[in-house]
This record gives structure tokens, sequence and C-alpha cells, in this order.
């Protein structure tokens, strides 16, 4: 047997235990995206094909810089690859793996690659970070074996290296002045995307009403899980700021997830009780808000109900629909 | 102390609904003098779901798991009930409870309408018995007089039920294991025995599935657990202490743990001594107040301290001579007194 027809069979063993790896790892990195708060990640995980191995080895052979041991000096044998929308979602996702001790050996600063800052000004490309990762939990494999690649990007930095397979990636033909300038411009374009989109996020959220408006809207989708229909939306808005805790509009996306959680957890109770048409307010998104705070502490919902200034017998019915007691006014 | 299974009456819906007029009964009046409806009312979906959004207020409030009165001999309403699950023909059916309720009410026992409707609660099929009381209003309609604008007054003398109506007497029945089980909020039964539940006892034939004094029993040994185990402030401790002595010392004929709670305790301890009260089956709606399983204490007040000293006296004159300290200020206890006698 030849020694890469030797290597691939070693390499074919491992691969079931590799994917092993590539899962563990693509399961954390969607905990960590859903702990920060990563809107709408998308994760993906991979094992490297025995043939793409054995094309890699053989790429260094014909460079005259073989690897020593092919099996564990290819970093890439699996890899997860994480595309978020903000530029500011990398550093801290890049952050949260850094300090995964606990998942991951130490990561030293050579492990990670930040491809958007090691390009020279002239150079063409828009990439992401690398992080070179060695597991714990190594599902029976050598250590020597294990290391795996994190990539994470932008996916405006996702679209230019799909494209940049084609375009400029390892040129087969010689390029044209015209054809380079072209790609340029298409990778400053993509900068600039990403750019404007990560500033009017920071200045939508630091309007004072982005927090309310985020839970508002919430309200509004849950509510069509239940009910159809017009409801009124300058009473939604009254009653949402009035109820809302300023506190925890602090931590909209905690909030937000709490809905989420409590139509989930109260599904069957809230297609019974929000499809009444008495009283009027079970016809508006706030009905959720209320019944969550009702579910939560009957006797701080009412304080909260008093402090804002609404009449005792709206919540009293509202809390006869959700069957629970109202306790008397303060 | 068995715990009553809760039912989930958020779950609550009424279908179709039937009134009937109950007036005041004279002595020898019968129930052939009354009169009674015979269809069904076209209602919309609107008033059904007003009405079960009062009867679940009212349940919530006030009602306490009943179930069919063993010691009374041939009980009408049960047996009618129990035929009707078997045939739910609502007119006849809530005649006959008309019928009935007009025979068992005392002659002190104001008129008003009996309200019947099928219902469901958690999927089963039940049937609600609400007694609703005449109340008089005025409505005021926009007119002119001599060309000039103003407020014409009527009087309505026959409204029944208003936003502020309290729904006293009410019922929700239900099959279980083939036994009729359900909730009552009869306010007779909890505020004069003298009258004791016609409601509940002589029109429904039905009795409370856990005894007054027993739920009394279970109020008292929770506070006072709660107030020993979970409340570190000694201030609090005496303060919730005092409360439950005087909450079970008053001349108040029933107890409403929420508004013991809401009136005497702190927010931070609201909400967990609300839940230690449903984990050990006292109920948040009101029940009638029973001494009779507690030892007379009189009104007295027993404190222990940590160094195993216990002070204890008249529950009044505690509350007057003996300071306890807010813990901000150190904490400690002062008693306000002078030695008469050492033994």
């Amino acid at each position: 047997m030849s020694n890469d027809e030797e290597l691939r069979q070693k390499y074919l063993a491992m691969r079931p235990r590799l994917e092993e790896l590539a899962k563990d790892l693509k399961k954390s990195l969607m905990v960590w995206c859903n702990e920060l708060r990563i809107y709408s990640p998308r994760i993906e995980e991979r094992v490297k094909e025995s043939h793409s191995l054995l094309n890699k080895i053989l790429q260094r052979k014909l460079e005259r810089r073989p690897y020593a041991d092919p099996l564990a000096d290819v970093s890439d044998k699996v890899g997860v690859r994480a595309d978020v929308i903000y530029g500011s979602d990398i550093d801290r996702l890049v952050d949260r793996i850094h300090r995964a001790t606990d998942v991951f050996e130490r990561i030293e600063d050579d492990d990670i690659d930040d491809k958007r800052f090691s390009l020279s000004a002239n150079e063409v490309g828009y990439s992401g970070v690398h992080i070179d990762v060695v597991p714990r939990e190594r599902r029976g494999l050598a250590r020597k074996h294990t290391t795996c690649e994190i990539q994470i990007r932008t996916n405006a930095q996702a679209a230019w290296a799909m494209a940049s397979h084609e375009l400029a990636y390892k040129p087969v033909v010689k390029r044209t002045d015209g054809d380079k300038r072209r790609v340029f411009r298409l990778t400053a374009l993509l900068e600039l995307f990403d750019e404007q989109i990560s500033q009017s996020r920071d200045e939508l959220m630091s309007d004072p009403n982005y927090p309310l408006g985020k839970l508002i809207q919430a309200l509004r989708d849950a509510r069509f899980q239940f009910r159809a229909g017009e409801s009124n939306p300058a009473l939604t808005h009254d009653m949402v700021s009035r109820l809302a805790d300023v506190q925890s509009l602090k931590d909209v996306d905690e909030l937000v997830d709490n809905v989420s959680k409590f139509t989930h957890e109260y599904d069957r109770k809230l297609r019974d009780v929000l499809t009444r048409d008495y009283p009027s307010l079970l016809s508006q998104p706030e009905a959720i808000l209320i019944f969550m705070n009702l579910e939560s502490d009957i006797y701080n919902s009412q304080e909260l109900w008093e402090r804002a200034g609404l009449p005792n017998g709206l919540l009293e019915k509202m809390a006869n629909a959700w069957g629970k007691r109202l306790p008397p006014p303060l | 102390m068995k715990k009553a299974k809760n039912v989930d009456l958020s779950s609550l819906s009424l279908g179709k609904f039937i009134a009937h007029e109950i007036p005041h009964r004279l002595k020898d009046e019968v129930a052939a003098d009354i009169s009674l409806s015979e269809s069904l009312p076209k209602l919309e979906k609107r008033i059904i779901n007003f009405f079960c959004n009062r009867l679940q207020g009212t349940l919530t409030k006030r009602g306490q798991p009943v179930d069919v009165d063993p010691k009374l001999q041939d009980p009408f309403l049960p047996k009618v009930i129990d035929e009707w699950f078997e045939k739910p023909k609502l007119i006849s059916f809530s005649q006959l409870a008309a019928k009935h309720l007009y025979m068992a009410q005392t002659g002190s026992a104001s008129p008003g309408m009996l309200g019947v409707a099928d219902a469901k609660i958690d999927g089963k099929p039940a049937v609600a018995l609400m007694k609703l009381p005449e109340e008089e209003g005025v409505r005021f309609e926009r007119t002119s007089v001599g060309g000039k604008e103003t407020y014409n007054v009527t009087l309505l003398g026959d409204l029944t039920l208003t936003e502020n109506t309290k729904v006293f007497k009410a019922a929700l029945l239900w099959r279980e294991n083939g036994a009729i089980t359900g909730l009552v909020s009869d306010d007779q039964t909890q505020e004069s025995s003298a009258i004791a539940g016609y409601f509940l006892s002589q029109f429904l034939g039905c009795r409370h599935k856990v005894r007054p004094q027993t739920l009394t029993k279970a109020f008292k040994e929770t506070v006072t657990e709660f107030i020993n185990k979970e409340v570190t402030d000694e201030g609090d401790k005496v303060r919730y202490f005092t409360a439950l002595q005087a909450e079970l010392s008053s001349n108040k004929k029933q107890i409403d743990p929420p508004d013991f709670i809401q009136k005497h305790v702190n927010s931070k301890h609201k909400g967990p001594l609300q839940n230690r009260l449903n984990d050990n089956g006292v109920p948040t709606a009101a029940f009638q107040k029973d001494l009779s399983l507690l030892p007379a204490q009189g009104q007295r007040s027993r404190y222990l301290t940590d160094g195993g000293i216990t002070i204890a006296g008249e529950s009044e004159k505690m509350k007057e001579r003996v300071e306890i300290r807010d813990s901000e200020k150190g904490g400690g206890i002062v008693i306000h007194d002078r030695i008469r006698r050492v033994q």
C-alpha cells in the first residue's frame, strides 16, 4: 500500500470522530451566539473530504515544503463557520471563544488570525477571523489530530469569500489592471456596507425609543400567533410604555426572549383566552405583557398597574380572563 | 390537609344562556306562582363572554370547592344536574332550578334573576348558575329643553348586572369520576351562620370539600411557619405575627388571604407567602373563618428570642409595651414596663 493510500485509510478511519468534534463545536458556537444575543447567525460545520486533504498534502509536496506529519499538521480538518450580521458581533464572539477555557485548551494570540487587519493596503481581500482551537473533549482522538478551525465573518465577508474563488483567489489566469481595479472597488463596497450597517445599528440602539419599539414589535408578532385582525397601535404604545418596567427595558432582548418563552409555555391557554372578545383589551398585543406580569407576580403586577395610573377594574377583568384572583387594590 | 384539586378558570367558556326572574317569596307562595322563561334568548357572543368573565371573577375571588352533601336525603338539584349531564336540555333544567331556588330561598333573600348556562371547564361539560341581584342605576341622555341643550336623567330600576355588581351567589358544577363536583361562591355561608347557606345547601345540595376549620388552621400554621422561616427582619416578624393574631381574633367572618397579604405584608414577601399558602392547600379565594381547630389562645402573643428567653402576654399589651427595634438601628427588643414580682 502506498504512503498516500495508507494516509487516506487512516483519515477515513478517524473521520466519524472528527464529525462528532465538528458537531460539538457547532453546538458550542450556537450556545454562545444565543448567550451574546447575536441575531440570526448562520453556523455551518464541515469535515474535510479525503480528496481535499490529499490535494492539500500534495500541493505542499509540490511547493517543496511537505508536512512532517500530514494528519496532524493540516489544521483545518474540522472547520466551523459562523456568519453574522455585524462586524462588532465578530469581536464579541472571538472574545467569547477566547474565554471558553472549559471547552478549549488555551488559545494563544498566534492562534487567532484576524484577516480584517492582516492585509496590506494594496492587497485584495475581505475576510473575517480564523481561530485554531484544540477542544478538551477529543472524542477518543489523539490531541495532535484535533486542531479545529473556526471562521467568523460578516455576511458581506461571506459573500466576498464565495465570489473571490472565481475573481481573485489563486487566479489561474493573469488579470488585467481593469479587472483588478473592479475587484478593489468591490471589496471597498463590501467594507463600506459593513461599516454603514454597523453605524445604523449603533444609532438605532442608542435611540431612547428603541427598546420600547422592539418590545412592542415582539408583542405584535406574538399576538398574531393567536389572533388576527386589527388592534389599536396608539393604545398599545401608551399601555406598553406605562407597563414595561424601566429596569427591564434596559435589557429589552431578555424581555423579548421572555415574551417568546411565555407564548411557548402558555400556547394552549393563550389560544383559548386571546380569541375572546371580552374584555376588549384581549384584542391588543399588550394583553400578552399583562398576562406575563400576572403570571410572574400578581402583587407586583398590581403595584405596577396602579403606579401606571390605570383603572383597577380593567386589570381585574384581565385577571379573571386569565383565571387568576386579583388581590384587592392597595 | 387534603389539597382540593385546582381548576384553571381561564378555560371556562359559556355556551347557551337563559335567565329566569326569581321574585321575593312571600310566606305560603309556591313555585307555581312564578313565571319562567320559555325560550333561549339570542345573545351576542360578547355578552356571553361578559357573563363568563364575571363568573370567572366571582369564582376566583370567593369560589370554594364543593361536592354533593352525603348527609342530605334525596337532594333535589344534584339529581336534576345528573340528569342534565345525560340529556342537556337547558330550558327545562333551568326552569326546574329556578323553581327550586325560589322555594329554597328565605324570606330575607333579595329578588333577582337566576342565570343558567351550559359551560365547559378544562374541556369537561359543566353547568353554571348565577343569582344576580337587582340593582338601580341612572342613564344620562342628551336632550334639548326649550331649544337649549341639557341632559335628561332616567332612573333604571331593573338593572341586574353592571360593571360594579357583585355576584355573590354563583356555582359551576361538573362531573368528575361520575360524581358532581365544582366551585361555589355563597356569601351567606361566609357572613351569617343564622341563615347559613340556603344557596349552597338547600338549593344546590352541596357542601364544602375542605371544611372551613381545616382551612383556617392551615392558614394560621402556614403564615406562622413563613414568618419563622422566611422573614429575617425582627420588626417584620412581629408586625406580621401581630396582624395574623388580629386577623384571627377580629369580628370578620371570613379570611381572605390575598386581602391579608396586601394589607399587612411587604412587597418582597407577598408573592412568596401567597405561593406557600397555595402549596399548603390554602386557596386564594376567601373562606369562612372557623377557629374550632385552633387551641384557645385568647389574644396572646409569644416571642422566643435567640437567647432562649420567652416573652409572652396579651397581644394588645405586647404591642403597647414591647418595642422591636429595626434591624437598621441594630435590632433588639426593649420592654417598657416594671417588674412587679419575681418567681
